[in-house]
């Protein structure tokens, strides 16, 4: 099939014409399986043939080939070109020089099995030449014949070129001939041939040699370089390491990067054992044939190619085995163990061969019944071994001994090769050649050493180069160093001013969100206002339209009312009727009596028609506050309709936080329908994050059961826990928060109702501040109706106000971790469980904030704790202690009350813990009268045993003021001091300078028109004064007339700020009870001031640029701004003999500085002086005497035309009172005329015509006659 | 690359010792280490392939001692140099490539010395030929002696390994391989 072509076989190949001594015996080896022929016995067709060609003939074939050719035993052929015997290739200047075998050379060949054949004399390409010269070349001289007689029967083509009629001469003469690629594979006269070069692989088998090492690292270099030195080198190496703890994979893997297209590594991570990890090791290769060495032994550098050789040629055996040598320090023990027949020769005293028996049948029979003798390393065919499956687990017997077994069992041959091919060591495990291995070892690492300090030469070598042109180099890099510096230092600058631009920026966008997102708020606000606005309109102008329909119509009947009585008065008027009635006389003269029923007509026809109706409305008088409507207008305003619903869920997509709210809900006996109305809220709300935590404490209706499981059933966030025994409600609601996991807790009571847009409130609350642990709504009432009335709207976070009432109560929302970290709420505190809860939350967190709307609505009924104080007394005294325990946990202890008249409302009384002094400081001038009796009133009612008086006398010049001052000094000459400062009057320069002859502790600021009530207000103001959070005290003072004249300042009513509630009685309870607690203001008047010397410090004082207005308000904002709260007592009473009507804007140029002074502090204070944290932003600034809900632009607009409206509307009905009655008259006064028509009168008046007329023909036909 | 034949026949011209090997203590203990692990027995024939001008030869062991080499000119000088030794008389050079050697010599050796040849500068690719060659000469039980610089040397022959053994010599590592046939 395959005629090989070869020219010269050396111990190099320069050039593709040539092989190397150890390829060309490769190939031949490749060629162990086939039938190698001379060309006489070629059979084209036959797939096994292979001929040997070689052309020239060189001198290297027989020093070089031929010796190979003869171990393999191949005949081969050598087409001879005569002209060249003895020469060289001179001729071909491209070749490198060869010398041309001589005749002797060439009889050595033939007797080496080469046969002769015929390349012409001279090598011409006789493809071109005549036929006469042709025939020269293709004779071959007598003397060449000689050297072979068996030969000369074989031509080659020069150059393998040929034509036909050369074919045809060449047919002539040889029996056939051969070309190199013109030809074919079957013409016997032109067969090509396979020009073979260094690298041309001729198939034949393939070896994979594994080497199997379990810590046997000592040992795998010798293993690893036995294999790498065969004579036939393996196709493949696998090194194959089952979990070895010592360095074997390092061998391993250093080897497979010296040879990686040869060697590969396998390393089982757990220790598999021989059986599984060889069979892995063997899967993990390819090859036909398959070679396992354990790592502590040899292979013979001839063991791969003498084992494959046998499997080469006789592919009946699936198993070449081998004679092993044993050596190490116990093999001559070993070889002891072997039977004597087994035992063979013994070399140098070191290595003592087994020769194990030929596999005739007798050992055949041998090794399946009795023993092996087949070493585990033996080669065998992979073919096989996949065929019975590898190795098996058995514990009697070795895996190799079963894997042989098998395969002969299988009908497989085996085969022994009687060389020691195998080197098998026997040693104790600890005792190895430390100094040969490890040496072996070191050599790799030397190696590896080696390579990576030539590499390092490189670099060092690159690294000289490169150092000139660095110098110069560096010279330009000094320069470009500067450059580079000053850049550096301009890029400095400019980054820094990026970053500052970055920041800014990045603020500035954080910002435009949340104004972006409050904007879409406002807008859909003013957009329901608006549309609001529009229908109301609408309405009226419908109302109106109308009423003139109505106006029309009534017209039109009162004409026909008046056609009709004009027609009644006619009959009336008649003759006939008078007629009738002087019958009626006549009949009762004559006793007649009549069954007609005849009704009188009776006289009230109607009055006329009201000046009222046909009037145009008119404007609505002086309106008067109407809280109900003013809640109603204000919840038109402030409801959000369908559309700001939807708007709103559009915007929940664009928040960054959307945490999921627990809706804590616990359950006692709830009114079912209410109880549904509750949970309906919760599943109407627009934001959807929410699961509804639900406790029922074992409601005694079982309907309430069946309500809640037929929620939870419909929506799974609704999660309901059924209490197995009644706990109260700290423990209900713990239950309901242990099933909560989300990120915030709503608390909803069960009969209460969420508005729609609630959790989403609380939600954009939380993406504005993030850092919120607590969110509190305003809440109103609703009541069993669905009626909503009573909104309270709640000032900011106030810690004291807090502790006067629980006001932030509905809608709570809290962070859950906290709530975790005070451990819920607590169990007897029930009724004020969460008021209690608060107050230790808010110990834990000051990230508190407040949401201006109504988001809550808590049912008043019957039973529910809204309506009243006596619905659920306990709460109240649970209430008290839970401030009790506040203060004690605060460490401000003090006494709690509560408040007579007033549940759930508290009052705090601190404990003193020093009576420090108090310096009470009056600005005074003149006003005698009210001095002394300031003083008068100080001096015998306090009860507070260490203040002093300062008075700042600003000039006063009346005798009396001299003499009372005189007179206290004498009376009191310790506690009361004047000072006498004549400046133009400056109230703040005033007790600035009061402050600076003060020694006390606390400085009290006092008008000298008050008068002192409570015997106890120093003791009460200092209460708070100590408390290092508190800034500014005040108090209530009265008019002398026994109405409130402060109860502390509202910022921006008029602008700045004044007094809430003013006038009203001193008895008065306020807006929700406000005048009875104790809250936080954000001002409270200097005409009764307290506060710690270092409050005053902090603030810098009064503002010396406001002489006369807002100098206290303006103070308290100071202190607001250090870090303190101010606060207002109830308790702390004084009058302030102030006039009512008093004004500062009494002239023009105080009016002048007056509106200087707003000026002024607006400009510094606006944006708390527009929103008082601790007052509502829905309460108004324009009345001082009462709370009303503020009024905007749109509302005035909306409350003109809703009182329009309710005009219209009652007009309308009157209009419609007066048809109906106008109808009714009508419908009376036809009723009369028709009776009277049917009437038996009416007849016999006609009769009564007709005989007149009888009559009144007869007489004019007497007339005539006449 | 092959070497030349006439590039080695330069430097024995030009030096009677081109690689230093008489004054170079690393040589001293190369011979030294290559005497002693040959085994301990009596050996007849002894041949030395490639034995330059005679640095091991000279040392070897055995009756009749042959040392061969490509260069004539190392020849020559192997054989100046073995004139005053004690045992010349046992010492005979000759000049032959080792691929020559199966056909001009017809006698089998107890011992084969081979050290500093097999490097494909010499030998090119032929290891096969060359094991071919060194089988024909060496007897059965015959032991043969390979010393190489490690790095240049890849050969292995197909003979029991008695000893392989790497020592320290100038900036490289000789290995010795003693085998048994």
């Amino acid at each position: 099939m395959t005629i090989l072509m070869y020219h010269k076989v050396d111990l190099v190949n320069p050039t593709m014409w040539w092989v190397t001594v150890d390829q060309f015996y490769r190939q031949m080896r490749e060629l162990r399986g086939k039938q190698v022929v001379y060309l006489d016995d070629y059979e084209p067709r036959n797939p096994n043939q292979v001929v040997i060609t070689f052309d020239g003939i060189y001198k290297n074939i027989l020093q070089y080939a031929a010796p190979i050719l003869q171990e393999f035993n191949y005949p081969f052929e050598l087409f001879l070109s005569s002209d060249f015997i003895g020469g060289n290739n001179e001729f071909d200047a491209v070749e490198p020089l060869a010398d041309f075998a001589d005749l002797a050379e060439l009889k050595k060949l033939t007797a080496m099995n080469g046969r002769l054949q015929w390349h012409t004399r001279s090598h011409r390409d006789l493809s071109n030449e005549i036929a006469a010269e042709i025939e020269i070349e293709l004779q071959v001289p007598e003397e060449i014949r000689q050297l072979d007689f068996s030969g000369f029967k074989w031509f080659a083509y020069p150059y393998g070129n040929f034509n036909s009629d050369l074919l045809q001469q060449v047919k002539n003469k040889f029996i056939g001939a051969v070309s190199c690629h013109q030809g074919n594979d079957i013409d016997r006269h032109c067969l090509n041939r396979l020009t073979v070069t260094n690298d041309t692989k001729l198939g034949g088998s393939t070896i994979a040699a594994v080497i199997t090492s379990y810590n046997y690292g000592a040992f795998l270099t010798e293993a690893i370089e036995s294999v790498l030195r065969q004579t036939r080198l393996p196709d493949e190496i696998l090194i194959s390491d089952d979990a070895s703890t010592d360095d074997t994979y390092e061998i391993a893997t250093l080897y497979q990067e010296k040879y990686p297209d040869l060697i590969k590594v396998n390393r089982n991570e757990e220790n598999l054992g021989i059986v599984n990890h060889f069979n892995k090791a063997v899967k993990l290769t390819n090859a036909d044939y398959v070679a396992i060495l354990g790592a502590d032994n040899r292979f013979r550098s001839d063991y791969l190619d003498k084992t494959s050789e046998i499997l080469d040629l006789e592919p009946e055996v699936a198993i070449a085995y081998t004679d092993f040598a044993l050596f190490g320090n116990r093999a001559h023990l070993v070889f002891q163990d072997f039977p004597q027949e087994w035992r063979g020769e013994i070399k140098l005293d070191r290595f003592f061969i087994v020769n194990f028996p030929n596999f005739d049948e007798v050992h055949r029979q041998y090794l399946l019944e009795t023993g092996n003798f087949i070493h585990g390393s033996s080669m065998f065919r992979r073919k096989a071994f996949m065929e019975v499956g590898g190795y098996v687990s058995k514990s009697e017997q070795p895996e190799d001994y079963g894997l042989f077994q098998r395969i002969v069992k299988a009908g497989w041959q085996a085969k022994r090769s009687p060389l020691p091919l195998l080197e098998y060591r026997q040693h104790s495990k600890y005792q190895a050649n430390i100094q040969l291995t490890s040496y072996g070892a070191l050599q790799l690492y030397k190696g590896q050493v080696r390579d990576y300090q030539a590499q390092i030469q490189g670099y060092q070598a690159q690294i000289s180069q490169y150092g000139l042109a660095q110098e110069q180099l560096q010279k330009e890099l000094a320069q470009s160093q500067t450059e580079l510096t000053n850049a550096q230092i301009e890029r400095q600058r400019t980054q820094a001013y990026v970053q500052q631009v970055c920041a800014e920026f990045d603020q500035l966008q954080t910002d435009s969100h949340h104004l972006r997102v409050n904007l879409s708020a406002v807008h859909a606000e003013l957009h329901a206002v608006r549309a609001s606005v529009a229908d109301s309109h609408e309405q009226v102008r419908r109302k109106q339209t109308k009423i003139e329909e109505l106006r029309t119509k009534i017209q039109r009947l009162r004409v026909e009312l008046e056609r009709t009585q004009t027609r009644l008065i006619a009959v009336e008027s008649s003759k006939f009727w008078k007629l009738r009635k002087a019958w009626f006389k006549l009949k009762r003269l004559f006793g007649v009596r009549e069954n007609d029923a005849f009704e009188a007509p009776t006289d009230s026809l109607g009055s006329a028609p009201s000046q009222e109706v046909s009037a145009p409305p008119q404007p609505p008088a002086a309106r008067s506050y109407n809280p109900t409507l003013a809640y109603e207008l204000w919840m038109q305003q402030h409801t959000p309709t369908a559309v700001d619903l939807q708007d709103m869920a559009n915007l929940i997509k664009i928040f960054a936080k959307q945490p999921r709210v627990s809706v804590v809900m616990p359950v006692y006996n709830p009114t079912i329908q209410f109880l549904r109305e509750a949970i309906e809220s919760v599943l109407a709300q627009v934001y959807s994050n929410w699961e509804l935590c639900i406790a029922d404490d074992a409601s005694l209706n079982p309907l309430v059961r069946e309500t809640l499981e037929e929620y939870a059933n419909q929506d799974e966030r609704i999660r309901v826990v059924f209490r197995t025994e009644n706990g109260h409600i700290s423990r209900a609601s713990n239950s309901a928060l242990e099933v909560a996991t989300g990120e915030f807790i709503a608390l909803l009571d069960h009969d209460d109702v969420l508005a729609p847009e609630a959790l989403y409130e609380m939600v954009l609350m939380l993406n504005k501040h993030p850092e919120a642990d607590m969110i509190y709504s305003d809440e109103d009432k609703i009541d069993a109706e669905n009626r909503r009335k009573f909104p309270f709207f709640k000032p900011d976070w106030c810690p004291d106000s807090f502790l006067s009432r629980m006001y932030t109560c509905h809608l709570g929302f809290y962070r859950r971790s906290l709530i975790t970290e005070i451990g819920g709420f607590r169990v007897g505190f029930e009724g004020s469980q969460d008021y209690d809860l608060v107050l230790r939350l808010t110990e834990k967190t000051n990230q508190i904030f407040h949401i201006p709307k109504i988001l809550y609505h808590w049912r008043i009924h019957e039973h529910s704790a809204s309506s009243g104080a006596v619905a659920k007394p306990y709460a109240y005294e649970a209430g008290q202690r839970a401030i009790a325990e506040a203060l004690e946990r605060r460490g401000e202890p003090g006494q709690v009350t509560e408040i007579a008249q007033h549940r759930g409302h508290y009052i705090v009384r601190y404990d003193i813990k020093t009576h420090d002094l108090v310096s009470i400081i009056i600005p005074t001038r003149d006003l005698g009268r009210f001095l002394n009796q300031c003083l008068e009133s100080i001096f015998e009612n306090s009860t507070y045993p260490n203040y002093e008086v300062i008075l700042v006398d600003n000039g006063s010049t009346e005798p009396y003021t001299e003499k009372v001052i005189s007179d206290w000094l004498n009376r009191e000459p310790n506690r009361f001091r004047c000072y006498s400062y004549g400046i133009p009057f400056n109230y703040s320069k005033l007790n600035n300078y009061g402050v600076s002859k003060a020694s006390g502790k606390y400085l009290l600021f006092l008008n000298n028109d008050t008068e002192v009530i409570a015997p106890d207000w120093i003791e009460a103001m200092v209460e708070h004064s100590q408390r290092s959070s508190i800034g500014a005290v005040g108090a209530r003072l009265l008019y002398s007339d026994n109405t409130i004249q402060h109860a502390g300042v509202i910022l921006g009513i008029g602008g700045v700020g004044g007094h809430l509630h003013k006038c009203l009685d001193a008895n008065a309870t306020g807006h929700f009870d406000r005048l009875v607690d104790t809250l936080n203001y954000s001002a409270v008047t200097a005409a009764c001031l307290m506060c710690r010397r270092e409050v005053f410090e902090a603030a810098g004082g009064f503002n010396e640029d406001l002489a006369v207005a807002f100098n206290d308000v303006e103070f308290c904002l100071k202190i607001l701004r250090a870090g303190f709260r101010n606060i207002c007592l109830p308790h702390a009473k004084l009058y302030h003999h102030e006039s009512k009507s008093r004004g500062y804007e009494d002239t023009p140029e105080k009016k002048l500085r007056f509106n200087g002074e707003i000026a002024y502090i607006r400009d510094r204070w606006s944006s708390i002086l527009d929103h008082d944290p601790c007052y509502s932003p829905h309460l108004s600034l324009k009345h001082e005497e009462e709370c009303r809900i503020r009024e905007t632009e749109e509302s005035q607009v909306q409350l003109e035309l809703t009182i329009q409206l309710r005009q219209s509307k009652n007009t309308l009905k009157r209009v419609r009172d007066r048809l109906n009655t106008t109808q009714e008259q009508l419908e009376q006064v036809q009723g009369k005329v028709a009776a009277m028509e049917t009437s038996k009168f009416w007849k016999i008046r006609q009769q009564w015509f007709q005989i007149k007329q009888v009559l009144r023909l007869s007489s004019s036909v007497k007339e005539r006659e006449l | 690359m092959l070497q030349p034949l006439e590039e080695l026949e330069n430097f024995y011209q030009q030096e009677e010792d081109p690689w230093s090997y008489e004054t170079t203590p690393d040589d001293a203990k190369r011979r030294s280490i290559i005497v002693s692990e040959i085994p301990e027995r009596s050996y007849g024939k002894v041949l030395d392939i490639g034995c330059g001008h005679g640095f091991v030869t000279r040392e070897l062991p055995g009756e009749d001692i042959l040392g061969v080499d490509i260069s004539n000119n190392a020849i020559q000088q192997a054989m100046k140099l073995s004139v005053h030794q004690s045992k010349a008389k046992r010492l005979r050079f000759l000049n032959a490539s080792i691929f020559e050697l199966d056909a001009v010599l017809s006698e089998t050796y107890d011992l084969v010395v081979i050290t500093g040849v097999l490097y494909s500068q010499y030998i090119g690719e032929s290891k096969t030929l060359v094991r071919q060659i060194v089988d024909k000469l060496l007897n059965s039980n015959g032991v043969l002696v390979c010393s190489h610089i490690n790095d240049w040397y890849s050969m292995r022959f197909p003979y029991l390994l008695l000893e392989s053994y790497f020592f320290e010599y100038r900036e490289y590592t000789q290995r010795l391989e003693v085998y048994v046939k």
